[in-house]
């Protein structure tokens, strides 16, 4: 399975392909559940290993999490395909009952990044489940770039951000996505609203921006990148006060870039924000990273590497 | 942590269920339209039974309902227009998917918080 055949999520340092029906049904900072029409396909969690990794003690922390469920996960030896997909890993199989769920899975560790993820794949008994297409999403699965950035990629938005930024917040509601990320000194906000067409109405970007995106105060100059129509916003300026509260980093400064991609009936926009002077250069590596699927996006930015 | 689901906050129907009943006006509810194209349902709103008890206490005459209105969004409005008595939850939602170019699981989670809703107020029911 590749990203032209499936869909790629990328979170937080995990990317993986999945079949294009399933989609993430619970996002967490280091936890996905990603569901099919049937429900729960599979679920992954992942961390940095302090110290060394201790297969034993990765196994002793899932009997401790099933045992409450009245599951026992035993040890299970995966197929020679799973192995084969996964020889980028050490790997652990592991397998649990508990009355009408049922699961195969795997702890993970990479030596290259020092990161342990546990995954594993729903399959009720009696019934087909997700372990079937197990392979295909592990041979897919990857826990580092080597290019310093971390890819984020979930329902339609991609995104390409420089490694310094940690996730803050995120929020997915119908019509409107949210993911802040910080790093010392700034803050980038990644947004995502639709139908455009019905939330733009009348208004132009500007406006839209101003109201819907909660941008108030800030001055808007329209530009078109591609033939879409784009609107760049900075902190309003005037008054000597607000200058010198600006400049003395006692005020924090914004900058945004709001675009509507017609074609898709969406809007997205970037808030860049920090103390001092926000730095275009920064701006322009999230514009050039961030976008919807298979759309402006750097060639191989999410090709697992 | 969700290591296996926990199954104490299970849903009394399965997703797939829900998505198959089919949405119904209550046919007490009625519906006017704005210049804008927007739809203002209004609906009986009936006494609470307290304050009924208190008036009936006093020896008065039982008011009649109140007529409760709620004006739909442009969203709310295509949704609106989607329910037919016919249409499954199912089909609303693909149809609205296809409508606004929304991805399916961002479609269906607004369908369905919006006949949530509406179900509260007793403008809805699913069969």
């Amino acid at each position: 399975m590749t990203p032209a055949n499936g869909k790629e999520i990328a979170w937080n340092g995990i990317r993986f392909v999945v079949p294009a029906a399933w989609e993430p049904g619970r996002i967490g900072p280091r936890h996905l559940v990603i569901e099919s029409d049937a429900g729960p396909a599979m679920e992954i969690k992942w961390g940095p290993v302090k110290g060394r990794f201790s297969r034993s003690t990765h196994l002793r922390r899932l009997s401790k999490l099933t045992r409450t469920r009245g599951a026992a996960p035993r040890e299970w030896t995966p197929p020679q395909d799973w192995l084969q997909a996964l020889t980028r890993f050490e790997c652990t199989g592991f397998a649990w009952e508990a009355g009408s769920e049922a699961a195969v899975g795997a702890i993970l560790h990479c030596p290259a990044c020092r990161t342990a993820s546990v995954i594993q794949f729903f399959q009720p008994p009696g019934r087909r489940g997700a372990a079937g297409q197990a392979v295909a999403v592990l041979a897919s699965l990857r826990d580092h770039r080597d290019d310093g950035r971390v890819a984020w990629a979930v329902y339609d938005i991609r995104a390409l951000l420089p490694s310094g930024f940690a996730l803050a917040r995120h929020r997915f509601e119908a019509g409107r996505f949210f993911l802040e990320f910080r790093d010392r000194r700034q803050t980038i906000g990644l947004f995502r609203w639709a139908p455009a067409a019905v939330l733009l109405g009348d208004r132009d970007l500007s406006r839209f921006a101003e109201t819907v995106a909660g941008l108030d105060r800030m001055e808007f100059r329209a530009t078109a990148v591609e033939g879409q129509p784009e609107v760049e916003g900075r902190e309003r300026t005037d008054g000597c006060a607000r200058r010198l509260a600006a400049s003395l980093g006692l005020r924090p400064v914004r900058a945004a870039r709001i675009w509507h991609v017609p074609a898709r009936n969406r809007i997205l926009g970037i808030v860049v924000a920090g103390r001092f002077a926000i730095d275009p250069a920064v701006m322009e590596t999230v514009r050039g990273g961030y976008g919807l699927a298979e759309e402006n996006r750097p060639p191989g930015a999410h090709q697992p590497r | 942590m969700g290591w296996p689901r926990k199954t104490g906050r299970r849903a009394l129907i399965s997703r797939d269920d829900a998505l198959g009943c089919t949405p119904v006006k209550n046919r007490h509810v009625r519906e006017s339209h704005l210049e804008s194209g927007e739809v203002v349902v209004h609906y009986p709103v009936a006494q609470h039974p307290w304050v009924a008890r208190l008036v009936r206490f006093l020896g008065k005459d039982a008011a009649a309902p109140r007529d409760g209105k709620l004006q739909l969004d442009a969203l709310g409005t295509a949704v609106w227009g989607m329910i037919d008595g016919e249409r499954s939850l199912r089909r609303i939602v693909a149809a609205f998917a296809a409508a606004h170019q929304l991805e399916a699981r961002e479609a269906e989670i607004a369908v369905t918080q919006f006949v949530r809703e509406l179900g509260r107020r007793g403008l809805l029911g699913l069969h």
